[in-house]
């Protein structure tokens, strides 16, 4: 019987799978999605022949259509299958949560978070776990380059102070904590391909197709590629795990979806099936341990449809998703905000959320500026009052207004709302009823209560709004706008989560699910909490290595780790030889 | 159009387009749609702007539409041609990205530089709404049943509108097309559809603005540059850029905090 099996390559189910491969374990991990053995060939700099192309929610077969999800309103869902899931057109951005939404957090701002669904440990608790984590991917201080050099100033001049440590304690702007390797050799400096080339460049080329996914610079072994994605640093460790450390290389398989969990008579989680997509087969495999990594989304529906038990009706409740929004600002001078990283400075207010900067890019920019549910700016604004953000344009730009934001795509500078939005029951992965089944089974619904959140959540919004129309305007923007988002669903969390009481949980502090035993979430699903409005990527993959020591100590008689041990990089030469050979 | 093929390849390759319509739902709703008397008008100052900005006047206009049987049956569906159906989508695009074109040059909204009907948006939603968005069986496809209801609408917006058009929608001013949206997107009779106002201006933005106008689906690389990259003078094609300035106040690193709740 294989020790564990973990379903998903995404963000966390890597994390997983490297940590047990490393400790000996004979490790499963299943993607339903694509490879992506090769980027260099399968992969472009290029807006929709990647989102949409090879990257999105769908099967290896990029000739087939994506996968469907029922979203019953205005809003849209970004996920991605594949080998590194959606880390693969994330922007590596890696600040630690707020402290705020932790168990005995006792700052002077305590009441200012989402107090009923906190985390059921200390934030002091974790910090081991994001230095493992830190240390492993690595992340780093992103650099500076035209476009975040605008942004820390301006945020200088709005008196904000700047915030020197990982944890986001106060108010403050900072550059980026990124998992993006800091540029070397002639990285950033050049525009030569022969230059751009490892190891003439190394680390980050200031290229600006972080959305695209990274396989960066051309030439680099797969773990030396500059973002920092599960399918650059994670999985080739999990992968190597024989040769780097003493442990045991794990077994991974593409093209196969998970369609079913099953347990025993005493709910212990017992095995396993899977589709190959290629072929319709059903494969079916026993395991000591399952891990759930399949996502916000996939991983409730993957336990509905499994029949799993839900007695509380906890299981895709909670849906949070930073209720995000945009801003531009039309700068009178050339800001190069089309060129770099994807995120390299971001200002945290504690309570609120966050603001961080976003890469400029033609069909992101202009699709983004029409994405609106309230509206065409200027004339109607289907009920969604402004809640007073000062921005001179809010609402869906077409038109000539269009033409306008969109003349000199190097003059916009764009910002991004990430709310700290409450928990709320209401918002909720289902099994469809207005769809039919697909290949796997019911297909999930996602819905959310459009603007129906709490007072806390729209206060926070519209808060950081008016800050970032302050940035914009500090910058030196002659004219703002203000898309006003209707659901976009970037960052998703929480429908599995964990928290301090049975009634409103599905898993355990340790991550195991209540009612299952020997079966563990590992993904942004068994987040307590938006993270207080932080990236959640990173509090997913530390909180991804204590579930991994929890599933070791508890079924295979082993020791914790992070405390007694220095992890190794995923850029260390063991690991650089091991993916080479 | 073969111009268009490539695109049509490489838009279709996304997401299932996430309208999530019931094409049924939709045929009730044209059937309400031509049975309705009233005309539309804008609702006057609803606007999302500053205070300082003056409110939006209605749409108001002539005597309205001949009124329909009462019986409550629903009235046959017209049958739209392939030149209506593609002519409305010029007519979305040119309200999205107005650019040179005669549909941009109707609705009073221009540009001095090629827009989205240059690009061939149209025949590209066409070919995406088609594939990607299911019809049942003995219905029309999607973009026909789309455009239908634009061009409903907007006989109810402007009955005397005019123009050389085959389509109703394509004959509106900027300001009605509006209206055609507000509508789609406020009615309570248009509440399975009004999604659709906002997705349908996303996808022309999207496509526009992207490569998809000059990708050559065989190789996976351009063949020339694309309309949506002249338009905002962006040149991405490239593996970096010389923008490394260093590290803010020179920090490299952050400090591990001392402060810890």
């Amino acid at each position: 019987m294989r020790d564990v099996i973990v379903i998903g390559a995404g963000g966390g189910g890597p994390v997983v799978a490297k940590e047990l491969a490393a400790r000996g374990l004979d490790v499963l991990i299943l993607e339903a999605g694509p490879r992506f053995a090769d980027p260099e060939k399968e992969w472009s700099h290029y807006e929709i022949d990647a989102n949409g192309g090879y990257l999105r929610f769908g099967p290896a077969d990029l000739s087939k259509p994506a996968w469907f999800r029922d979203l019953p309103q205005n809003s849209a869902l970004q996920q991605l299958s594949g080998v590194g899931g959606t880390t693969l057109h994330y922007f590596g951005n890696s600040p630690r949560s707020v402290p705020g939404v932790f168990l005995n957090y006792q700052g002077a701002d305590k009441d200012n978070y989402d107090v009923a669904h906190i985390f059921p440990f200390t934030y002091r608790e974790l910090i081991p776990y994001y230095e493992w984590v830190e240390s492993t991917l690595p992340v780093e201080t992103a650099p500076m380059g035209t476009k975040e050099e605008i942004f820390l100033r301006a945020a200088e001049r709005m008196g904000l102070p700047f915030q020197e440590t990982k944890d986001a304690f106060k108010a403050g702007f900072r550059p980026q904590e990124n998992a993006i390797l800091q540029p070397g050799g002639h990285a950033g400096k050049t525009m030569d391909p022969a230059l751009l080339m490892y190891p003439h460049s190394k680390g980050c080329t200031f290229c600006g197709h972080c959305m695209q996914g990274c396989y960066l610079p051309r030439g680099a072994p797969r773990n030396l590629k500059a973002k920092r994605s599960t399918d650059n640093s994670y999985m080739p460790m999990a992968l190597t795990a024989d040769v780097w450390a003493h442990g045991k290389r794990a077994t991974l398989i593409t093209d196969a979806f998970a369609v079913k969990v099953t347990t025993d008579a005493q709910n212990v989680a017992r095995s396993v099936t899977w589709r190959i997509g290629k072929t319709g087969e059903l494969v079916t495999e026993e395991a000591r341990v399952i891990v759930m990594a399949a996502g916000t989304v996939e991983t409730p529906r993957l336990w509905l449809n499994s029949g799993l038990p839900n007695p509380n009706d906890q299981v895709g409740r909670g849906f949070t998703d930073h209720f995000s929004d945009a801003l531009g600002g039309l700068l009178p001078f050339d800001g190069a905000m089309s060129k770099g990283p994807g995120s390299n400075a971001r200002i945290d207010f504690p309570g609120y959320g966050a603001i961080e900067q976003f890469v400029a890019t033609p069909a992101f920019s202009g699709s983004s500026a029409t994405l609106s549910d309230a509206g065409i700016a200027g004339y109607y604004n289907n009920g969604v009052q402004e809640q007073g953000s000062g921005a001179d344009v809010v609402g869906r730009v077409v038109g000539k207004e269009l033409r306008t934001i969109m003349a000199d795509i190097d003059r916009v500078l764009t910002v991004v709302v990430l709310t700290d939005d409450d928990v709320e029951a209401q918002n909720r992965v289902t099994q469809s009823f207005a769809f039919p089944p697909d290949e796997h089974g019911p297909v999930p619904r996602v819905e959310v209560h459009q603007r129906a959140r709490t007072a806390r959540t729209i206060r926070n919004r519209e808060y950081l709004n008016r800050q970032a129309v302050n940035l914009l305007r500090a910058a030196g923007s002659y004219k703002t706008y203000r898309f006003n988002f209707p659901p976009t669903m970037i960052h998703i969390h929480s429908t599995m989560r964990m928290g301090l009481s049975e009634t409103d949980t599905v898993v355990e502090e340790s991550g195991e699910a209540r009612w299952v035993k020997q079966l563990y979430i590992a993904d942004n699903s068994s987040l307590a909490n938006s993270v207080g409005g932080a990236n959640p990527t990173l509090t997913t993959q530390a909180l991804a290595t204590r579930t991994a020591e929890r599933i070791f100590q508890r079924y295979f008689g082993g020791d914790p780790w992070v405390a007694k041990e220095s992890p190794v990089s995923s850029v260390a030469e063991a690991v650089t030889q091991a993916v080479q050979q | 159009m073969e111009d268009a093929a490539d695109m049509v390849r490489l838009v279709g390759r996304m997401i299932n387009i996430p309208l999530s319509i019931s094409i049924s739902s939709l045929e009730l709703a044209l059937s309400t749609l031509r049975g309705m008397q009233k005309v539309i008008t804008a609702e006057p100052g609803t606007t999302n702007a500053d205070a300082s900005q003056t409110a939006t006047p209605p749409i108001i206009h002539g005597a309205p539409a001949p009124s329909p049987a009462q019986s409550g049956q629903a009235q046959p569906a017209p049958t739209l041609q392939a030149d209506s159906i593609r002519d409305t989508y010029n007519g979305l695009a040119a309200f999205v990205v107005p650019g040179m074109d005669i549909w941009s040059a109707a609705q009073g909204a221009t540009s001095s530089e090629p827009g989205a009907v240059s690009t061939h948006v149209a025949d590209v939603m066409i070919g995406v709404l088609d594939r990607t968005v299911p019809s049942p069986p003995q219905a029309p496809p999607s973009s026909a049943m789309i455009a239908s209801l634009l061009n409903q609408v907007a006989q109810k917006v402007n009955p005397s509108a005019g123009g050389n058009f085959a389509s109703d929608f394509s004959k509106l001013s900027f300001r009605e097309k509006v209206a055609v949206f507000q509508f789609i997107e406020g009615d309570p009779s248009m509440q399975p559809f009004k999604r659709i106002g906002g997705l349908l201006a996303f996808f022309v933005a999207f496509i526009f603005y992207s490569e998809a106008s000059a990708f050559d689906f065989a190789t996976h690389r351009l063949k020339g540059r694309p309309a949506g990259w002249v338009a905002t003078n962006y040149n991405g094609d490239f593996d970096g850029s010389c923008q490394f300035k260093g590290y803010f106040r020179d920090r490299r690193h952050a400090e591990k905090s001392t402060d810890c709740a």
